[in-house]
C-alpha cells in the first residue's frame, strides 16, 4: 500500500484536489468516523470540554467533536491550506488554526482539557527538507502539547507508524515529554489495524496509563515497564563480582588473555597493599 | 478566529516564550462577524477558571466593546445539574438570573465574536500573524522557530 507520507510534504500534498477527494470519499468519512469515536471513548470525557484538534484537516473528526454528547468545543490546526479551505466550505463549528505541529503549539499553558489527532502525527516523521530533524519536531510537538494540556488532561493520537521503529520514535518522544504513553493496537494482526496513542498528564486520577482502558472490554493489557523492570534486576550490579565474572567470560568467548578465575577474584585488595 | 481561541493564544516564536508581552496577541485591522453557536453554560464555566480576564479586557477593547474589569465570579456549575434539564439544558432552578446574564455576555463575548479578517501582532517581537477567513496563519518562517 502507498504512503501518502512517502510523496509529498503534507502542505503540498493535500492540495485542492486531493483534499476534496479525502473529504468525500465514504470510505474515508467512515474510517475517520469510528477512529474519532473511540478516541473519545478514551478520552472518557464526561462534561462539555475544549478539545484540540491536530491535523483536523477538512473538519470530519471534529463534526463528531462537537455533535457528540456532551457536545463539545474544538480548536483545529493543521498545515494544509487547502484541506482547511475545504473544512470553511463545511462550516464546521470549531475554530480553525494554520499551523505546523512541528514547530510547536502555539497555545498557553492548561489550555485545553483533552487533545485528539487522527492519522496525523506520522507525519511528523518526514524529512521533506534539509535541515529538518524528525526528532526535534517531534519533541517541540509533544513538549508544546504537554504544555497546552490541563493537569488531569488526557490526549488520544491515532497514527500511521511506518514500522516498529517510527513507532517507537513516537512514542520515546511522547515519554521524554513528561507524558504517560500507552499504545492500544485496534485489530491486531490484520490489514486494518489501528494504532493509538494515549497519553496522560500527571494528576490524581492518572497515576497509571492501563487505568485508561480499565472499565473496557476486550482489551488485554501489556505492561512493558514491569518487564523492563525484571530485566533491570536480573543484571549484575556494575562492581560486583557476578559482574566481573561475567565480563571475564564474555572476554574469554571473545578470545581474548583472561586472567583464569580464583578466590581472589572480585575481591578488595587489602589496606596493607 | 474567535475570542475564545485568541485568549489561549500566545506569541509561537521561540525568543518570546519566556516573554510577558507575548500574550495576548493584539489585533490590527479587523473585519469582525458575528456566528450563532448553541448556548452552552456548562462549557463556559467550565472555561471561566482558564479564561485570562485582563487579556480578554484588552482583547475586547481593541474589537471595540467593553467588558467588566474584573472576572466575573459564577458557581461552577456541575454536569448533575444540567443533566435536570435532560439535555436541553433548563438552568433555571441552578443559575439565578443575574450569574444567567453574566453567562450569555460571556458566550455572546467569545462564542460569537468572530474575527474574519485581520492580523495579530506580537507584542515582544512585533511579529504579524494573518487572519484571512477567520483562519489565522501560525505557520513561522524557519529562522524564527
Amino acid at each position: 500500500m502507498s504512503r501518502p507520507e512517502d510523496n509529498l510534504p503534507p502542505d503540498l500534498f493535500y492540495n485542492d484536489t486531493e483534499s476534496r477527494k479525502y473529504t468525500t470519499s465514504s470510505r474515508i468519512q467512515n474510517i475517520q468516523a469510528s477512529m474519532t469515536n473511540r478516541a473519545l471513548e478514551l478520552l472518557d470525557l464526561k462534561t462539555p470540554s475544549l478539545i484540540l484538534d491536530i491535523g483536523c484537516g477538512s473538519g470530519l473528526s471534529g463534526e463528531i467533536l462537537s455533535d457528540g454528547d456532551p457536545a463539545h468545543t474544538w480548536i483545529g490546526m493543521d498545515i494544509s491550506p487547502s484541506m482547511l479551505a475545504v473544512a470553511l466550505d463545511r462550516e464546521v463549528d470549531g475554530d480553525l488554526l494554520l499551523g505546523d505541529m512541528g514547530q510547536g503549539l502555539p497555545f498557553r499553558a492548561g489550555t485545553f482539557d483533552a487533545a485528539i489527532s487522527i492519522s496525523a502525527i506520522q507525519w511528523l516523521c518526514n524529512e521533506d527538507e534539509k535541515g529538518v530533524d524528525p526528532k526535534t519536531r517531534l519533541s517541540r510537538f509533544f513538549d508544546s502539547l504537554y504544555a497546552c494540556l490541563k493537569r488531569d488532561g488526557k490526549a488520544v493520537c491515532q497514527f500511521y507508524p511506518r514500522d516498529e521503529k517510527q513507532r517507537d520514535m513516537i512514542c520515546s518522544a511522547a515519554i521524554k515529554a513528561g507524558f504517560g504513553a500507552g499504545l492500544l493496537e485496534d485489530d491486531p494482526e490484520t490489514k486494518n489495524k489501528k494504532l493509538y496513542l494515549v497519553l496522560t498528564v500527571g494528576g490524581e486520577g492518572n497515576k497509571d496509563i492501563t487505568g485508561v482502558v480499565r472499565n473496557m472490554d476486550g482489551v488485554d493489557v501489556y505492561d512493558n515497564r514491569k518487564k523492563l523492570l525484571a530485566k533491570a534486576k536480573g543484571e549484575a550490579k556494575q562492581g560486583t563480582k557476578a559482574w566481573i565474572m561475567k565480563k571475564k567470560e564474555m572476554d574469554r568467548r571473545k578470545g581474548k588473555v583472561v586472567k583464569s578465575d580464583s578466590k581472589y577474584t572480585g575481591r578488595k585488595r587489602n589496606i596493607k597493599f | 478566529m474567535k475570542l475564545l481561541t485568541a485568549n489561549f493564544i500566545s506569541c509561537a516564536v521561540k525568543a518570546c516564550k519566556s516573554s510577558s508581552l507575548s500574550f495576548p496577541l493584539h489585533f490590527k485591522d479587523v473585519e469582525l462577524a458575528s456566528t450563532s453557536v448553541p448556548y452552552n453554560p456548562l462549557l463556559l464555566s467550565n472555561l471561566l477558571p482558564r479564561l485570562d480576564w485582563p487579556a480578554l479586557v484588552t482583547s475586547s477593547k481593541e474589537l471595540g466593546f467593553t467588558l467588566p474589569d474584573t472576572k466575573p465570579e459564577l458557581p461552577r456549575l456541575t454536569a448533575t445539574a444540567a443533566a435536570t434539564g435532560d439535555g436541553d439544558m433548563n438552568m433555571d432552578n441552578t443559575v439565578g438570573e443575574d450569574d444567567e446574564k453574566t453567562l450569555k455576555m460571556l458566550h455572546k463575548v467569545l462564542m460569537e465574536t468572530e474575527v474574519v479578517e485581520g492580523k495579530m501582532v506580537c507584542g515582544s517581537c512585533g511579529f504579524e500573524y494573518g487572519i484571512h477567513q477567520t483562519v489565522g496563519n501560525f505557520l513561522l518562517p524557519s529562522h524564527l522557530v
